[in-house]
């Protein structure tokens, strides 16, 4: 399966996102993660410690990709049209991140415009969904939801330990922290609904 | 970065990608005719019966002999068993 991840803004948990579908993805077969983002994170991710599946450049990739079931693609923001479109009619699924403000919802909307040319078969993630009683998660989710899109049962909540997983370069749920497991459950479950 | 000729970086990789999973089509189609299994059917449950060795091996070597399972040879055993306690 070749998944893509893309938003039009940064800062939405992006390379999160991809190094955690592929962790998941992982337990399942052989996946590789796909580092297409110019800053090279998720690369600098696994340079700090280590990550239990193999990461390449884009162009690294091409060579590796016929070895691998899984391929996850971790895009720059903002991607150009061109790369957009060769993302968009050659995954199976684009998974668009997008946090529950409306700065990014409008990106989120505005990626969705540009994909629906191209019919491709996509699907809205909300992440860094802040703690209850704060409602921007659900609100959001009733805002994709009203106007027809696809999303993601299970969201990313926004916790620190995701940032602590950054530092010390190996996915959330192999962090020694009692958020750890609810974190991992947010990408698992994400991971469960793509493969159903 | 240089691409000139190509639309995005990404292209090649996408050719990749997707000429190896065309490649995996094939092998794939067989996979699903697979029969059900005791393990997974909800209709039988797993137990645990202490045989002697040598009839143990007796019994399974007549089920490999006749391809059948000693799941079914005993079922049918224990059926045969059961009729004649009920008269």
């Amino acid at each position: 399966m070749i998944i893509t991840v893309a938003a039009f803004k940064g800062g939405v948990g992006k390379s999160t996102t991809a190094l955690h579908l592929a962790t998941y993805l992982q337990n399942k077969a052989d996946t590789l993660l796909v580092d297409g983002d110019l800053n090279r994170s998720a690369l600098d991710w696994s340079n700090r410690g280590c990550l239990p599946f193999k990461v390449a450049d884009e162009a690294q990739a091409v060579s590796l990709a016929k070895l691998y079931e899984h391929i996850v693609i971790d895009t720059p923001a903002k991607p150009d049209a061109d790369e957009l479109k060769t993302l968009a009619k050659g995954c199976d699924l684009l998974v668009i991140p997008t946090t529950p403000d409306a700065i990014a919802l409008a990106a989120t909307l505005q990626m969705v415009e540009s994909l629906q040319k191209l019919k491709t078969n996509y699907r809205i993630l909300l992440t860094l969904i802040p703690p209850l009683p704060n409602k921007a998660g659900e609100e959001a989710r009733t805002t994709l939801l009203s106007a027809g899109l696809p999303v993601f049962q299970s969201g990313i909540r926004r916790l620190a330990v995701f940032q602590r997983a950054a530092l010390e370069g190996v996915p959330v749920n192999a962090v020694k922290d009692s958020y750890a497991q609810i974190a991992w459950r947010c990408y698992a479950e994400a991971g469960k609904e793509i493969l159903k | 970065m240089n691409n000139k000729k190509k639309t995005s970086r990404f292209d090649d990789l996408i050719d990749a990608a997707r000429s190896r999973q065309l490649r995996d089509k094939l092998p794939n189609v067989d996979e699903k005719p697979t029969s059900p299994t005791k393990s997974t059917d909800p209709d039988y449950t797993r137990t645990t019966i202490y045989l002697p060795k040598q009839l143990h091996r007796q019994l399974k070597a007549a089920a490999v002999s006749q391809e059948r399972q000693m799941s079914d040879i005993v079922t049918e055993l224990i059926e045969q068993w059961l009729l004649t306690q009920s008269d």
